[in-house]
Parts: structure tokens; C-alpha cells; sequence
């Protein structure tokens, strides 16, 4: 089989997988719920039956904040770690997620409201990603080699976290306690009416990612020769660093900080479909970290009544011999 | 038998009666298996105590494997007490210098009048105390911050010879061989694991025997004693419990108080009850947002959300309006002021327990100490 046709066959397999956990997810749960509310709840709004709230209040819109949230930090990471020809690059490594987070927590601690509590959260949380990758976007301007650009990134994410560290020292505990509680990263905040919000940020940034495919295949042949090609360099790190913006910032805001997923889907799809190809990269990551985010919050619900792994934990978990594994695999240690 | 011999060798009269002191106390039997005689308490699990003419012994037990973990003797007299030395750590209470390292043991230390004896606070903005707040701001206090971050010179160049700690460090011997090599003595305070919140209070006595006012702390804790048994007599007995919501979510699950805790006895008096109340243990049980969902159906209450508006409230967690309690019922928290709350509500549990009453039955009447609706 060609490995057009494998991607092909990976690819609805992937898909396929995505149907199947998400029905799978929305009968799952403490409260028991038969299919037939299932579905009466995907095509129907009785607030009366409690399956019916159960589903469309909790389960529906985690779910499917965990397949957005999973495809957008995917996406973002694959742009990272082709921007800087790096895999070790993600939005959580640049620093992008500790900007929605610094703005996030001065928010708290000051207590300043500009459009209401929720509303404030949410937009801070995207500021704070695209103040970071404007900053960095600056930097990529200023800064020769990519390599540079990662280092300074990595400083960049470490200085911003220690602000962090810094605010949270100096806040009252009433403020300190509200960003502890939004910092351990959470897929349940978002509601239902809030989805098609986030669905429209991820879109947005998923068809910048694809507007910029061409772009991204040359960038694999390095930047002098993808400038050769005709790829406009400070265009393309543009819309590289606003479209992760755009995709971390959002997730961030909605549900804290994620960690590991934008590291570690990238590298998974580039492994599972042996091609440089982003068109088909970019859809893999799409449906890979929709599949992964859901199958861990799945094995989260699935646990839960033996024991209570928060999120991040378990992504960590799962991520960080991944990445080790990836280290010693791609030989990045002397023999 | 070392106890014996020595017992047998020295007759001076001074020593021998507190070699029989010393007798009676470990029971003349070999230390090590001595499980405490005659050293008791009336509510604690994990702090026993013995009064003798020239000090108190204490005997402070690890929660997890129910031994002593510290044998102590406070005493103003050191020099005379010389032959405890040898099962117990003897401890001049004349002018401690102690570090705390929670809210709780600041409380304490307030509620016995012991401020000159504060050297460091875990933080200052945890204070709520306004004496100390000003020797804070003043700099006059250290700040012990984070636990793995124990400024140790500090601790040194101001002289601390106590270091109350949470107990965690146990299992940290390089940092208790740093104390000791220091010369600061670590105590570890369990007051958190204990399961009746009169025995979270008795850890009054530990400091009381550590600044030398054991039989103000007496008092004091009898006069606490008294009152929270005068409140929970207040509440009629036999009545079916009522379902109420306690705690949030923090990240995705909820934490609510395990049926061993302080806090379900406190909510168990006024015939409060949770979802988590009939599982062991004194720590808190996670639960999903649909076993929360769906017990709220049947409550009309929320305790302890951690916030003190709604507005808050949603801006954590957006869908508690899906709550009942929330959507149609009363929500009582001390968020308000929650470092008043978690420096004092050790040592005046009775008034906690008041407020529990005012917002189970309405009285007595008057302003609740610590909670306040939440609107």
C-alpha cells in the first residue's frame, strides 16, 4: 500500500476513532444514561430530563472542548516545530501559554473588570498568547538563526512564568485562590453556548495553518531554501506566530493550561504518517489531538471512581516518557 | 531497665522524686516500646500531654503509623531535668523563638496572647491578625514562604529555635539533620489530621507548654470546650440529616470533606450532612461534575464555595448555575475574610459551629462570626 493510501486509511481510522469516543464519551458518566437519551439529547432540548442536562450542560461540551482544545494545541505545536525545524518546539515551550497565563493572573489579582468576569477571562487569556507571540514575532524579525529564536522563546516562557511566580507572591489570598483553581486546567468550564465561540477561533486559526501549507513544505528544506522557493519569510513567521496565538490563546483562556499536547501530536503524526506533506499534517494533527485530548478526559471519566487524575497530570504522564522515548529514538544523545 | 539503674543510683531527694515522676510517667519500662501511659488528651488523636511539677511532657504521635514521633518536656527548669534527657527532648520555654508555617499556628499563638513569641509567619498576606500585621510590615517578621524554600539563615541570624512545621518533613531527614545542625528544633503540628475540631484546638496546649502559659491554655481550651458542647446541646437530637452541597471544584472534580474530618463533624452537629460524609478518612473525596450535578437536586444548601460572590463563584466554575442551590437556594461561605477564618477557626470552633447553627435553624440570633451569605 502506497503511503498516500495509508495516510488516507490512518486518517479515517482517526476520524472513525473521534466518532466512536464521542458517543462512547456521551454515555459514559456517574449519572447512568441510555442511548436513547443520547440521542434524544443531540437532537432535542427538554431541560425537564435531567439525561438531557446531564449531556448538554456536562458531557457535550467537554467533549468536544477536549477535540477543539486537542486539534488547535496540535496545530499550534506543528507550526512551532516547523517555524523553528525544532521538535521540541510547542506553544507551551515558546511561552505562548505563560502569556494568556500572566495576563490571566494579573486579572485575578488586581480584580479589574472591563467587560464582566467571564468575558474578561476569555479575552485576556487570548491577549496574553498574542502579546507573547508578537513579542517573539519581534524577536523573530530582529534574530538571525531559529535556533536563537527557540533559545530566546524558552527565556521568554521561563521570565513570564517567574512573573507569574511573582504576582502570585504578592497577591491577596482570595485573588491567589481563584487563579490556583483556573492554573490546574480544566475542560469542564466551557459551556455549551460558548463552544461555537471557541469552534469559530479554532477555524480561523486551522485555515490560517492552511493557508500556510506551501509555506510550511518548503520551510522543511530550510529557510534559505524555502526563501529560494518564493516563501516570504517574514510573512510566513507573521501568520505562523498570529495563528498560534490565536489557537493557544483561545484553549488557554477556556480551559487553563495545557501542557505536553503541543509538543508531543505533532511529533506522533509526522512518525505515523512518514510524510513532509502538510496539507495531509495538518490533518492529521487536526484528528490526532482531537483523539488524544478526548481519549484522555475519557480515561479521566472512566477513573474517576477508582481515582481523581487531574488533566494535566495525566497528560504529563502519558507525555513525558513520550518525548523521552522521542529523544533516545531520533538519537539526540551521544553513544 | 536503664531507667531502673539510674533510678537506683541517684537518691538525692529533688531527683528522686522525679525519677519517680519519671517512673510513673514512661511506665519504668523500656522507652522505645512505651506507648505513653498516663500522658492523655480529651479530644486529640495526635498530641498527648502529662503535667508534672516541673514541666510538660508531650508526646506528639504520627498520624500514619500511630507512634510518638516527638517526646517532649517544657519545661523553665532544663538543668533539673536532665535525667529525662534520655527519652525525652528537653525544652527551655524560657523566651522560644518559634516559626509557623501555617495560618492555624499563628491563630494559636494569638489566642494566647504569645505574639512576642512570632519570629516568621509563612506569609504576610496571610496574616490577620493587626498586631502582627504591623510587626509584619514593619519587618519584624520572617517570612517562611514555600517549605522547600526555608530561609534557614534568616531563621539563624534571628535566633528561631522552633520551626513548627505541617509534619511533612518527616519524611525529609537531610532537612531535620539542617535544623538540627542549626540548632532549631522541628515540631510537627498535625492539628489538620485530627477528626474533631476540639481536637484540632487542644494543639492549643502544645504552645501553651511551649511558651510556658500550659494553664492559660487549659483554660482557654476548657472555656472553648464548653461553649461548642453549649452550642451542639442547642440542636435538637434524632432529626434526619439534611443533604447539603460543601466545597467546589478545583480543576475538574469537586472536593468535599471525607467522613473522619473536622469539618464533617463540625457540619455533622447541626445535622448537616454531604455525599462524602459516610467515606473514611480525614482528608476530602473527589467527585465528577455529574455526581455533583445530581446531588444538588436534592439540596437546598452550599457551604464553603470558596468564593464570597456569585459573580465569583461562576467565574470559576460557569456552570454552578445549573446548581440548585444556587439557582434557588442559600450559599454561606467565610471566603469574606478567609484569613480571619483560617487563623481563628482552630481555636474558636464553638463560634464556627454557632454560625453552622444560625444557618441551619436561624439562631442564635445576631451577626455569624465567620460566614456570610453569598450573594
Amino acid at each position: 500500500m502506497s503511503t498516500k493510501n495509508k495516510n488516507l486509511l490512518l486518517l479515517i481510522g482517526a476520524l472513525a476513532a473521534i466518532l466512536l469516543l464521542f458517543g462512547l464519551y456521551l454515555k459514559t458518566g456517574t449519572i447512568h444514561t441510555p442511548w436513547s437519551s443520547v440521542l434524544g439529547a443531540l437532537f432535542s432540548n427538554d431541560v425537564t430530563n435531567e439525561n438531557h442536562v446531564v449531556i448538554q450542560s456536562f458531557r457535550l461540551p467537554r467533549i468536544l472542548m477536549a477535540f477543539l482544545a486537542g486539534s488547535a494545541l496540535s496545530v499550534a505545536g506543528m507550526f512551532m516545530q516547523n517555524l523553528f525545524s525544532n521538535p521540541l518546539a510547542g506553544p507551551d515551550v515558546l511561552g505562548i501559554t505563560s502569556g494568556s497565563s500572566l495576563l490571566v493572573a494579573l486579572w485575578m489579582m488586581t480584580g479589574f473588570t472591563l467587560f464582566g468576569a467571564y468575558s474578561d477571562l476569555i479575552v485576556l487569556g487570548i491577549v496574553g498568547a498574542l502579546m507573547m507571540g508578537v513579542l517573539m514575532l519581534v524577536l523573530a524579525l530582529k534574530l538571525r538563526g531559529n535556533v536563537h529564536l527557540l533559545l530566546t522563546g524558552l527565556m521568554l516562557g521561563s521570565f513570564v512564568s517567574a512573573l507569574i511566580s511573582v504576582v502570585e507572591a504578592s497577591a491577596g489570598a482570595k485573588e491567589m485562590q481563584q487563579f490556583v483553581f483556573w492554573n490546574f486546567g480544566s475542560l469542564q468550564r466551557v459551556t455549551l453556548q460558548q463552544i461555537p465561540y471557541v469552534f469559530t477561533c479554532v477555524l480561523v486559526g486551522i485555515l490560517l495553518a492552511y493557508s500556510q501549507v506551501r509555506s510550511m513544505n518548503a520551510m522543511v528544506l530550510g529557510a534559505t531554501s524555502a526563501k529560494a522557493l518564493g516563501v516570504s519569510l517574514k510573512s510566513f513567521r507573521v501568520l505562523s506566530i498570529l495563528t498560534t496565538g490565536i489557537l493557544t490563546g483561545t484553549i488557554t483562556a477556556f480551559t487553563g493550561p495545557i501542557a505536553f499536547v503541543g509538543l508531543a501530536i505533532p511529533n506522533v503524526a509526522k512518525m505515523l504518517c512518514k510524510t513532509q506533506n502538510h496539507r495531509v499534517l495538518l490533518l492529521a494533527n487536526v484528528l490526532l489531538g482531537a483523539l488524544f485530548l478526548g481519549l484522555c478526559d475519557f480515561a479521566i471519566v472512566c477513573l474517576q471512581p477508582l481515582i481523581a487524575i487531574p488533566l494535566n497530570a495525566l497528560i504529563s504522564l502519558i507525555g513525558v516518557p513520550f518525548i523521552v522515548w522521542m529523544i533516545f529514538k531520533n538519537r539526540y544523545v551521544t553513544s | 531497665m536503664y531507667n531502673r539503674s539510674i533510678f537506683q543510683m541517684r537518691r538525692s531527694s529533688t531527683k528522686l522524686f522525679f525519677c519517680s515522676f519519671l517512673f510513673l510517667l514512661i511506665g519504668c519500662q523500656d522507652v522505645a516500646k512505651t506507648k505513653m501511659p498516663k500522658a492523655h488528651s480529651r479530644y486529640s488523636h495526635w498530641l498527648k500531654y502529662q503535667k508534672s511539677e516541673y514541666g510538660i511532657a508531650v508526646f506528639i504521635l504520627d498520624p500514619d503509623h500511630h507512634q510518638p514521633t516527638k517526646k517532649l518536656f517544657f519545661t523553665q527548669q532544663p538543668d533539673r531535668c536532665k535525667e529525662l534527657s534520655y527519652s525525652f527532648q528537653i525544652i527551655d520555654t524560657r523566651n522560644p523563638k518559634i516559626a509557623t508555617t501555617s495560618a492555624t499556628q499563628v491563630g494559636m499563638l494569638v489566642a494566647l496572647n504569645a505574639r512576642d513569641h512570632v519570629y516568621a509567619v509563612a506569609g504576610g498576606k496571610f496574616l490577620y491578625d493587626p498586631q502582627l500585621k504591623r510587626r509584619f510590615n514593619q519587618g519584624k517578621l520572617l517570612e517562611t514562604g514555600h517549605s522547600n524554600e526555608i530561609p534557614f539563615e534568616s531563621l539563624v541570624k534571628k535566633k528561631v529555635g522552633f520551626w513548627i512545621s505541617d509534619g511533612m518533613e518527616a519524611m525529609d531527614a537531610s532537612r531535620l539533620n539542617r535544623f538540627t545542625s542549626l540548632g532549631m528544633l522541628s515540631i510537627p503540628d498535625y492539628d489538620w489530621r485530627e477528626t474533631h475540631p476540639l481536637g484540632k484546638a487542644e494543639w492549643l496546649l502544645l504552645f501553651g507548654a511551649l511558651t510556658n502559659q500550659f494553664e492559660s491554655a487549659e483554660i482557654l481550651f476548657n472555656g472553648i470546650c464548653n461553649r461548642y458542647k453549649e452550642y451542639a446541646e442547642k440542636m435538637p437530637k434524632g432529626n434526619a440529616c439534611q443533604r447539603i452541597l460543601v466545597g467546589n471544584f478545583a480543576g475538574d472534580f469537586w472536593y468535599s470533606p471525607l467522613g473522619d474530618s473536622f469539618q464533617a463533624k463540625l457540619l455533622s452537629e447541626v445535622d448537616f450532612c454531604t455525599f462524602s460524609m459516610n467515606t473514611k478518612g480525614t482528608g476530602s473525596l473527589a467527585a465528577d461534575a455529574e455526581t455533583i450535578f445530581n446531588e444538588a437536586e436534592v439540596c437546598q444548601l452550599w457551604i464553603n464555595p470558596g468564593f464570597d460572590s456569585k459573580k465569583r463563584i461562576l467565574a470559576s466554575f460557569p456552570k454552578a448555575n445549573l446548581l440548585k442551590p444556587f439557582r434557588e437556594g442559600k450559599i454561606y461561605c467565610y471566603a469574606h475574610n478567609l484569613n480571619k477564618y483560617w487563623e481563628q477557626s482552630a481555636t474558636k470552633p464553638d463560634l464556627v459551629l454557632k454560625d453552622l447553627l444560625q444557618i441551619k435553624r436561624g439562631f442564635p440570633k445576631g451577626k455569624m462570626y465567620f460566614y456570610k451569605e453569598v450573594k
